[in-house]
């Protein structure tokens, strides 16, 4: 069995500790190190497992003033799977009125999130 | 418009202007004027629409639209007159405001004025680059406009210089838009920007960042085909024989802040050469006596939520000093010491605890922060992107001997 070890910059706060997480070739986790509090380990174990982001972008509008209408992922989605949700999106087109909060693509790609609007639609 | 005399004139309606009008409405003043030179109130909150707002004021992730809309839908809620489309073009130190909008232009004598003006980038006029003068080299911020407003990509192979938060959230933003980001170049040992920009923005898409480099040259008549870097020596000189060309079709420029204070010079407020903000006392009241200043129109913040709190603050007190509440005297200054660029407020009364805001100069770790001699506080690191905020309690103030007229701020190792 070989040991890997991956280097997790912590986002928590501005310590920015360097977490080192070492593992074994199933990836199962063998010791996490160099983190200052909980938080610091806990998040470097979930950004090793998956690391998971929320997407912010734009789709566009027609029949409106704006040309775009600014939206987001309401649930994180894996890191992994951001362009696709890019590729996705590209295609998709709004029309007012719609306001943040909205839904805009349900369940994207599957992946448990909604695309929701941020901002407000008008004609 | 009604005739009673305007209680607080707000000028600029971004996160610090809609919260010192709403503020001050809830201080009690009549007759609070927001007045913005745009189409619409939220200042530059629109076209920020990723994500990381909110998370101190709220104790909420949102994006810049939704935090913005908040703010929004308050000052509609709170009979606060808004002037859009409305360019002030003068202030007098006796607070004579005189506006431009298509119904031609007025002079308003407001009892109270709070300046929430922001900031704007620094263009390439502002930085030493030479080359030739190619379309294709913007701003981030024009850039960030471009992308998430108007719905235009401003170029395919992009190289950005600064590393500040606007330059990597434009990386990632252009990245997933399609564009090849080549390069951010910076001229500092260290990435400018908050730690979770640095690691979500640059590492998540493995963008390539040059160290310790700048641009020496920029090349292409008619567009831009690509920039020279070069490695700094020590004097931030760049070193012969280390130049390479890196082939791009547009450049961003992420090289700064200037806050904007035209306005604030006209009226003869006093501003600190190191911030280009007006001098301000801890109840953000500038030396033009009710005349308030707050948000980045003061210093650069680096989020949000506290521009939000600033403006509060000043809206506040310029409600006050409407109602008739007269100045109070500020007989302490802070002073920026060892390793510490800016102290904001700059001056206090030494009588009531205070927030106090700094930046240091350059990074450290397990330094102590120390306010004269009433306070030191342990900090396991400081970096120059990353503002401090501070309280000074009332206890620690009584500290202050008699005849003391300043606190000198440092921010240095253990000796």
């Amino acid at each position: 069995m070989t040991k890997h070890v991956s280097e997790i910059i912590c986002i928590v706060c501005p310590l920015a500790c360097r977490v080192s997480v070492a593992a074994d070739d199933e990836r199962h986790i063998l010791e996490v190190d160099g983190f200052q509090c909980k938080k610091g380990k806990e998040y470097a174990v979930a950004e090793y497992r998956s690391p998971m982001r929320v997407l912010t972008t734009t789709v566009i509008a027609t029949k409106s003033r704006h040309a775009l209408l600014p939206v987001r992922t309401n649930r994180v989605i894996p890191r992994g799977k951001l362009i696709n949700c890019m590729n996705y999106l590209a295609k998709i087109k709004v029309k007012p009125p719609l306001k943040a909060g909205d839904v805009i693509v349900r369940n994207i790609l599957n992946l448990g999130s909604d695309i929701i609007a941020v901002g407000t639609l008008l004609d | 418009m009604n005739s009673a005399p305007i209680d607080v004139l707000v000028i600029g309606s971004g996160p610090a202007g809609m919260a010192a009008a709403i503020q001050a409405r809830k201080s009690g003043s009549e007759r609070v004027l927001l007045v913005e030179r745009a189409e619409e109130l939220g200042g530059l909150l629109s076209q920020c629409i990723h994500n990381g707002f909110g998370l101190i004021y709220f104790s909420e992730d949102m994006t810049g639209p939704e935090y913005g809309q908040k703010f929004i839908e308050k000052v509609m809620d709170s009979k606060i007159e808004v002037l859009l489309e409305t360019m002030v073009l003068r202030l007098t130190a006796d607070r004579k405001v005189t506006l431009c909008n298509r119904n031609g232009v007025q002079t308003l004598a407001p009892k109270s004025v709070v300046l929430t003006m922001g900031c704007r980038e620094r263009a390439r006029e502002s930085i030493v680059i030479s080359g030739y003068r190619p379309a294709g080299i913007f701003t981030a911020g024009t850039a960030q406009r471009w992308v998430n407003i108007e719905g235009y990509l401003p170029g395919k192979e992009i190289v950005i210089l600064g590393s500040g938060d606007v330059g990597m959230i434009m990386a990632r933003r252009l990245t997933l838009e399609g564009a090849r980001v080549k390069a951010v170049v910076e001229i500092l040992p260290y990435i400018g920007g908050l730690i979770r920009n640095e690691v979500q923005c640059i590492y998540d898409f493995n963008i390539p960042v040059l160290l310790e480099h700048t641009i020496s040259n920029i090349h292409g008549i008619q567009r831009v085909n690509g920039v020279t870097v070069a490695r700094l020596d020590q004097d931030k000189n760049p070193i012969p024989g280390t130049e390479k060309f890196i082939e791009c079709d547009t450049l961003l420029l992420s090289v700064g802040l200037i806050p904007e204070n035209e306005l604030s010079f006209m009226a003869g407020v006093d501003l600190d050469p190191i911030t280009g903000g007006p001098i301000v006392n801890e109840r953000m009241e500038t030396n033009v006596s009710g005349i308030y200043a707050a948000g980045n129109c003061v210093h650069v913040n680096d989020l949000v939520d506290n521009v939000t709190l600033e403006g509060e603050k000043a809206g506040q007190n310029a409600a006050e000093y409407a109602s008739g509440k007269a100045s109070q005297e500020m007989r302490i200054k802070l002073e920026a010491g060892e390793n510490v660029r800016y102290v904001v407020p700059q001056m206090i009364t030494g009588k009531r605890e205070v927030t106090i805001r700094l930046r240091v100069k350059e990074p450290g770790r397990d330094v102590i922060l120390r306010v004269g001699d009433i306070m030191a506080k342990k900090l396991k690191v400081v970096k120059p992107s990353e503002m401090l905020n501070l309280i000074v309690s009332a206890k620690h103030l009584k500290e202050i001997k008699k005849r003391t007229d300043k606190l000198v701020m440092s921010c240095q190792k253990e000796s």
